[in-house]
């Protein structure tokens, strides 16, 4: 990794106050979507440029659909390659998810099945990407509510993948919390079933839970948790001290307030797991 | 490049049916709210002329069997205005939803708009070109009134208003109602034919410096 330390999810809701501040000290790196900046011009672009002069950049796309039945789509990755040379950027990833059938683009990560042979094929399928990329690929792992039959438990999918690809995980501690709450798991099995070395940053956000709902939803609209910072101390006990990225997308607060969450969660998760070492 | 297994590939295509269909919820929903919050936002004068019943319905429509090709989520208004071609018969739905897309399409054009020159003497077209993410739109309807007046006009069919819409170098989106003259000139500079006449530009070459409908040649 060529970042460290405290990561903010970049958002247009706040860009532009953001790059128009000098570098922040309670800010380390940004994370981009590139889907939301790439091919475009204008402000957004000027805005951009500006943030890029003075942070690091990681970048996180959302419609790479690493796990549909297809060859990855060639002019979207052309232009996600441009992007990040553009911008210097090593690290990119997207998500363990579906986002494209036969049809066309749907707009969503869909859970993928999860068996041996699906992993071996998405395996195959990010060497692809890597390999056109010159990159390693860092995936995240989804929140999902549906769970179909006779799956492969999702540590253990995510595992053989890295083990076949040498790809990255971006360890998303909410995801891993709001799994466990939905489908009645021990997020501590999960993120002691994957390997040591596989994590490249963590990902924290908010989560939304309604007393008259089953499930809790992963909105990025809430602040985040204390549960989920204290599993992401845990996780930080495991996997080490690396990167850690807060993403808000929803009900988005004023970026002071949003860059003192920052510094809590990153607090809460890298102090605890010293106490806990 | 590994062909995916044959159950893998039914499994991924029977996930998304059922998503795309209704069945698999929460994401069928999601998927629905991610489209409707493009169309609402992007397009609100469209969303709020064809009604939210029958926009609920084309995002049903659009989720369930259109084929988007754009993977970006930004690009869900154009996936959105490719899906809606042919489908609309409501004149004022069409140009609502054509305009509202060129505003998007403008403001996040590639092209640089040049500052304005300080000095602003530009006497003829040679000295300026047109602002590089200039576009036009004819609509049956002057885009300043009502919807009940713009289906009125629309329906007694006169002569189309044309506008330009473009952004300026500060960024900001412009829709500029044109006049035949304006017309005419901005016809001229883009098939860069001699001036029709010798009349004196020197006005309208300021105002359109003025506006940043053009921009000087050399910058």
């Amino acid at each position: 990794m060529n970042v460290r330390g405290r990561g903010l999810g970049l958002r247009r809701e706040f860009a532009s106050e953001l790059s128009a501040q000098p570098k922040r000290e309670d800010v380390d790196f940004l994370e981009v979507v590139p889907d939301n900046w790439m091919g475009i011009g204008g402000e957004s672009v000027d805005t951009l440029d500006a943030l890029a002069a003075k942070y690091p950049f990681v970048a996180h796309s959302l419609s790479l659909s690493i796990g549909d039945a297809y060859p990855f789509d060639q002019d979207y990755l052309s232009s996600v390659r441009d992007f990040l040379d553009r911008y210097n950027i090593a690290v990119y990833g997207d998500h363990f998810c579906i986002s494209r059938d036969s049809r066309g683009y749907l707009y969503e990560l869909i859970p993928l099945p999860r068996s041996s042979r699906s992993a071996a094929f998405i395996a195959d399928k990010i060497n692809a990407v890597q390999d056109f990329l010159s990159r390693q690929l860092v995936l995240e792992n989804i929140s999902y509510y549906y769970e179909g039959d006779d799956q492969m438990p999702e540590a253990e999918f995510i595992a053989s993948i890295i083990a076949h690809s040498g790809c990255g995980l971006l360890l998303d501690v909410n995801n891993v919390y709001v799994n466990s709450r939905n489908h009645g798991l021990d997020p501590l099995v999960f993120l002691n079933t994957l390997p040591r070395d596989a994590v490249a940053y963590y990902h924290v956000a908010g989560h939304l839970e309604q007393s008259d709902q089953d499930r809790i939803l992963d909105t990025h609209g809430a602040p985040v948790d204390p549960r989920v910072m204290e599993l992401g101390a845990y996780a930080v006990n495991r996997f080490g001290d690396l990167p850690i990225v807060l993403e808000r997308d929803n009900n988005v607060p004023p970026l002071e307030e949003l860059c003192n969450e920052l510094s809590l969660v990153h607090g809460a998760m890298t102090v605890r797991a010293e106490a806990a070492a | 490049m590994t062909f995916c297994p044959l159950d893998v590939h039914s499994s991924i295509e029977r996930r998304c049916a059922a998503a795309r269909d209704g069945r698999l919820q929460p994401y069928s929903d999601m998927m629905r709210a991610n489209v409707l919050d493009v169309v609402t936002s992007m397009f609100p004068r469209f969303a709020a002329r064809r009604g939210q019943e029958a926009v609920a319905r084309d995002v049903d429509e659009f989720v369930r069997n259109f084929g988007a090709t754009r993977a970006q989520f930004m690009h869900i208004s154009t996936e959105f205005v490719r899906f809606s071609e042919g489908r609309f018969d409501d004149p004022v739905e069409r140009t609502l939803l054509e305009y509202e897309w060129m505003l998007f399409a403008v403001e996040i054009s590639e092209s640089h708009v040049a500052s304005p020159p300080v000095d602003r003497t530009a006497k003829s077209l040679a000295d300026i070109r047109l602002n590089p993410t200039l576009q036009l739109i004819a609509v049956p309807f002057d885009l300043e009134v009502t919807e009940a007046v713009a289906e009125r006009m629309a329906c007694e069919g006169g002569s189309p208003f044309i506008y330009a819409v473009y952004r300026t170098h500060d960024h900001v989106v412009v829709t500029q109602s044109l006049s035949e003259i304006d017309v005419g000139v901005l016809r001229e500079m883009a098939d860069e034919t001699s001036p029709t006449g010798c009349d004196d530009r020197t006005a309208w070459i300021s105002d359109a410096l003025q506006l940043g409908l053009a921009v000087a040649h050399h910058t």
